[in-house]
């Protein structure tokens, strides 16, 4: 259901960012890649490499809140090009800054658990090297493979935002799908 | 249950364009007030509302587009009410963009204004200083609170681990912290305690903090802990005397000052917020531009919509109006139009529906009236065709408008050729006309309302009298519609009463004369035979003189009554096919031996062939010569000519037989009543001669004229109708 509505919005924000968007200038290399992941006894171990904008990273040291999705999906064995999801969590996780501290915040929303940060960069590397304790729920059983994708959910940012964040490619921050086999599998 | 199927769908079809925009803009203006309130509450259907906003304007401009396309192929078709509906949508279009455009304008200035007034450089400056109060004063109490765990660090020097929990709880609200906790070997707690249940458990320092612990010897911040972020004093410090190896960690927290915290809490958030406001200006300032952007270009555009709309439903009736103009104009009145309402355009609608009916039934009434007035033209055509009396309209201007076939027949000129005309066009191709047109004429010129005259009109050598009548021609409305004129041609009635007149004189003369004439001479011969020679001489002479002078009278009498008598006679001709050249001569053979007159004859060459009573024709010629014969008595030498010669008029083949002779020629006012009896210029005719010669000459159906000559004389020339077959003469020859 998620995926659908995020498959429509696509499509209906289509003409809008065929006509405005292009405005903002090529997109250049991605700014959000995952370079591996791992899901090992409830904990999900990701490497990722991102390169947040000037934007970004001023919208973050003027107080806007960035929250990241991610998506972790276990899928069974394929059959006849098809296969079906096993397991599915979604995880969200914070970034924001504390001028009075001057202290950058991560922090998984799901468990509570927060780090703080006396400089930008160490957030930032923290983002690139997360490591989340899935829920109990999460039972890949049987899972062949993984997928993951991580992305900066606009709708959460400030309503001012929201449409320059949608006009302007480097708000567009998503990783894309990374997969990989279960260690276990096979 | 169609009807209210379609009628629904109809409904749906004006109505959910406009309700869709309006829900569009009206999320566009909740959209719009959430970005300004900074809320994310509407932020997942920003792409939504965008996606739909772009749609609707593709689909306003496909619509307009269409619309517009239409309208022009319309125009280049001069489709009625096309041009009326582009005027009407200028015109909307003038008058909604201007205000449109000028309030987009004004908005856009307002709200950048406005929103460039939230920053004000002293309230930035006063949040920023109150910032660095609380940072400062955040600072003091990091300084204090190290110095608190330093010295809580070298109490617990050396303290075993089992006394270390006790010695920890001792502590907490000596040193006032929230928590207390000290870390051994691999991130294990020796002991911790904690006055806020929501610290129970205490965070190892990360890899930061401990690389920051043995840069310094100390790690010191103030940082947000806790779900709400309460800005708490994390100091850590290794516990003195151990050992590296397995060192021991003392970390404290400590809260802000309870008076303090709130205080330094809102000035973070009023701070921050202000820095997240500033920071969000730019992207507001978008945000509302698109907004309001996008609600002007679907606002102006679904006016646009709606004005083409508004347009047509205005000119449709006025379309569907000229189209019925045009057809009633073709004099088609089955175009009824539909009331559109009740204001003015349907009042139109409705007195043009009332015209449309009205006018039908005059066109019915006017082509009935039509055919009655074609129907009385034709039947009085008809009459006019049958009267034997000539009928001459003409207009006002003399100008002709009507003739009759009489008026051909009388006058032998075509009146047809003269329809349209002014009637002296006739007169200047018709000379002989005259003393009947311009009496006409002058009449219409002078305007009299009724006139009567007779006239006498001379063509071709004949005489004719006509009565010519005329009378004003008024309509029943009172118009002048000009002057008809009547003419009747009395030649032949005035001849045939004269004819009857004296045939009655002759038949009275031969009965109440003549019986009478013969006692009389009887007795005048009786009273000779007795009494002279008995009488004295001078009596005898007298009454030889009296009674000589009464039989010659009485003789001459007869001659008188029987030349009445021929006169009266009945016609009893006996035609029988005859040679009238061998005619002619042995009749002027009678004459030939007279010395004092010489004879001419003039024969055409062959002998016309036509029927006629022998006899009366020798009286013709007998009259007709004797005539000449006494109308120059004083001549030294008479020359009478006689001619023949074959003609042909109307279409028939005429003989003209002519006598000329070169006395006097005709008397002055020689006309018609010249051969009507006892009308003569001699001392002792009795007048019947020509009038004999008339009327035998009318028996065979032919003409008798009277002309004088150019060199002299009087030329007398009998027009007979030969017969059909030419060689009729020669076989009776």
């Amino acid at each position: 259901m998620v995926s659908s509505m995020r498959c429509w919005k696509k499509i209906l924000s289509a003409p809008a960012l065929a006509a405005l968007v292009a405005c903002a200038g090529p997109a250049g290399t991605a700014p959000l890649r995952i370079d591996s992941a791992n899901v090992a006894q409830g904990v999900l171990t990701t490497r990722l490499q991102w390169h947040p904008g000037d934007a970004v990273l001023d919208a973050l040291d003027h107080g806007i809140v960035l929250d990241f999705v991610l998506d972790l999906r276990a899928y069974g064995p394929a059959r006849l090009g098809w296969r079906s999801t096993l397991a599915r969590s979604e995880r969200h996780v914070q970034l924001r800054y504390f001028p009075l501290s001057r202290r950058y915040q991560l922090r998984d929303l799901d468990r509570g658990d927060m780090r703080t940060f006396g400089a930008r960069s160490l957030l930032v590397a923290a983002v690139e090297d997360l490591r989340l304790t899935l829920p109990g729920s999460w039972n890949p059983d049987g899972a062949a493979s993984y997928a993951l994708s991580i992305e900066l959910d606009r709708d959460r940012l400030p309503g001012a935002l929201r449409l320059p964040a949608l006009l302007r490619a480097e708000w567009h921050l998503s990783s894309g799908d990374y997969s990989w086999p279960a260690a276990d599998a096979g | 249950m169609a009807g209210s199927g379609r009628r629904l769908i109809r409904l749906a079809r004006r109505t959910l364009p406009a309700l869709a925009i309006f829900v569009l803009l009206a999320g566009a203006l909740a959209l719009a007030s959430d970005a300004a309130s900074g809320s994310t509450r509407l932020g997942r259907f920003y792409p939504w509302l965008l996606g739909f906003s772009a749609l609707a304007l593709v689909a306003l401009v496909v619509v307009i587009g269409q619309r517009v396309a239409r309208l022009v192929a319309e125009l280049r078709q001069q489709t009625p009410g096309a041009r009326l509906t582009r005027r009407m949508l200028l015109m909307l279009i003038t008058l909604a963009v201007p205000p449109v455009l000028v309030v987009y304008g004004f908005s856009l200035f307002f709200l950048n204004a406005t929103i460039d007034n939230w920053f004000n450089v002293r309230l930035e400056q006063a949040l920023g200083d109150a910032l660095e109060v609380g940072r400062v004063y955040v600072d003091e109490r990091l300084v204090a609170a190290q110095d608190k765990v330093k010295a809580l660090a070298a109490e617990l020097a050396g303290v075993p681990e089992t006394e270390l929990q006790n010695r920890i709880d001792a502590a907490l609200d000596a040193q006032g912290s929230t928590q207390l906790t000290v870390f051994g070997d691999n991130r294990t707690v020796l002991a911790t305690a904690s006055s806020d249940p929501r610290f129970l458990s205490p965070d190892y320092p990360d890899a930061a903090a401990l690389l920051q612990l043995q840069n310094n010897g100390r790690y010191a911040v103030a940082e947000p802990v806790g779900a709400n972020a309460q800005t708490k004093l994390r100091v850590v410090m290794p516990l003195p005397g151990a050992v590296p190896a397995t060192p021991r960690l003392l970390q404290a927290l400590f809260p802000l000052s309870p008076a303090i915290e709130p205080l330094t809490g809102e000035i973070e958030k009023a701070s921050f917020d202000f820095q997240r406001l500033k920071f969000l200006r730019d992207s507001l300032k978008l945000t509302f531009t698109l907004v309001l952007t996008f609600v002007l270009l679907l606002s102006a555009l679904f006016a646009l919509l709606m004005a083409f709309g508004v347009a047509r439903r205005l000119t449709a009736p006025i379309g569907r109006l000229a189209t019925a103009t045009r057809a009633v104009g073709a004099g088609r009145y089955d175009t009824p139009l539909p009331i559109a309402g009740d204001d003015e355009l349907g009042f139109l609608l409705a007195s043009f529906n009332q015209m449309q009916r009205e006018l039908e039934l005059a066109d019915a009434r006017a082509r009935h009236g039509a055919q009655e007035i074609e129907g009385q033209r034709s039947y009085l055509k008809a009459v006019l065709e049958r009267l034997t009396t000539g009928v001459l309209a003409l207009d006002r201007d003399g100008v002709l408008r009507t003739a009759n076939h009489a008026a051909d027949t009388i006058l032998q000129v075509p009146w047809t050729r003269y329809i349209g005309r002014h009637l002296s066009a006739a007169r200047a191709e018709h000379p002989a006309l005259a003393p009947l047109i311009d009496p006409i004429l002058t009449h219409v010129r002078e305007g009299l309302r009724e006139w009567r005259e007779e006239v006498v009109v001379e063509q071709n050598g004949e005489r004719r009298v006509l009565t010519l009548r005329g009378a004003e021609l008024s309509s029943a409305a009172g118009d002048d519609a000009g002057v008809v004129a009547v003419f009747d041609d009395l030649t032949l009635l005035n001849s045939a009463q004269r004819e009857a007149a004296w045939a009655e004189v002759a038949r009275r003369l031969a009965h109440e004369v003549k019986n009478p004439l013969t006692p009389i001479q009887l007795a005048a011969e009786r009273l000779r035979r007795r009494f002279i020679g008995r009488l004295p001489p001078e009596e005898t002479e007298l009454l030889d003189r009296a009674t000589h002078t009464i039989v010659s009278q009485v003789e001459a009498l007869k001659a008188m009554v029987n030349a009445f008598g021929d006169y009266a006679r009945p016609p009893q001709i006996e035609a029988r096919p005859l040679a009238l050249h061998a005619l002619v001569g042995e009749v002027l053979d009678l004459y030939e031996n007279d010395q004092r007159i010489q004879l001419v004859r003039n024969f055409a060459l062959r002998d016309p062939a036509l029927r006629a009573d022998a006899g009366r024709l020798r009286q013709l010629l007998h009259n007709l010569l004797k005539n000449s014969l006494e109308a120059m008595p004083g001549e030294r030498k008479p020359c009478i000519e006689v001619a023949t010669r074959e003609i042909v008029d109307g279409g028939r083949l005429w003989v003209e037989l002519s006598i000329a002779d070169n006395g006097p020629g005709l008397p002055a006012g020689f006309d018609e009543r010249w051969f009507e009896p006892y009308t003569t210029s001699k001392q002792r005719g009795t007048g019947l001669g020509l009038a004999v010669a008339k009327k035998i000459v009318e028996e065979h159906g032919g003409s008798l004229r009277a002309e004088n000559r150019l060199g002299g004389g009087a030329l007398f020339t009998v027009r007979l109708p030969c017969d059909a077959d030419p060689t009729l003469a020669a076989r009776t020859a």
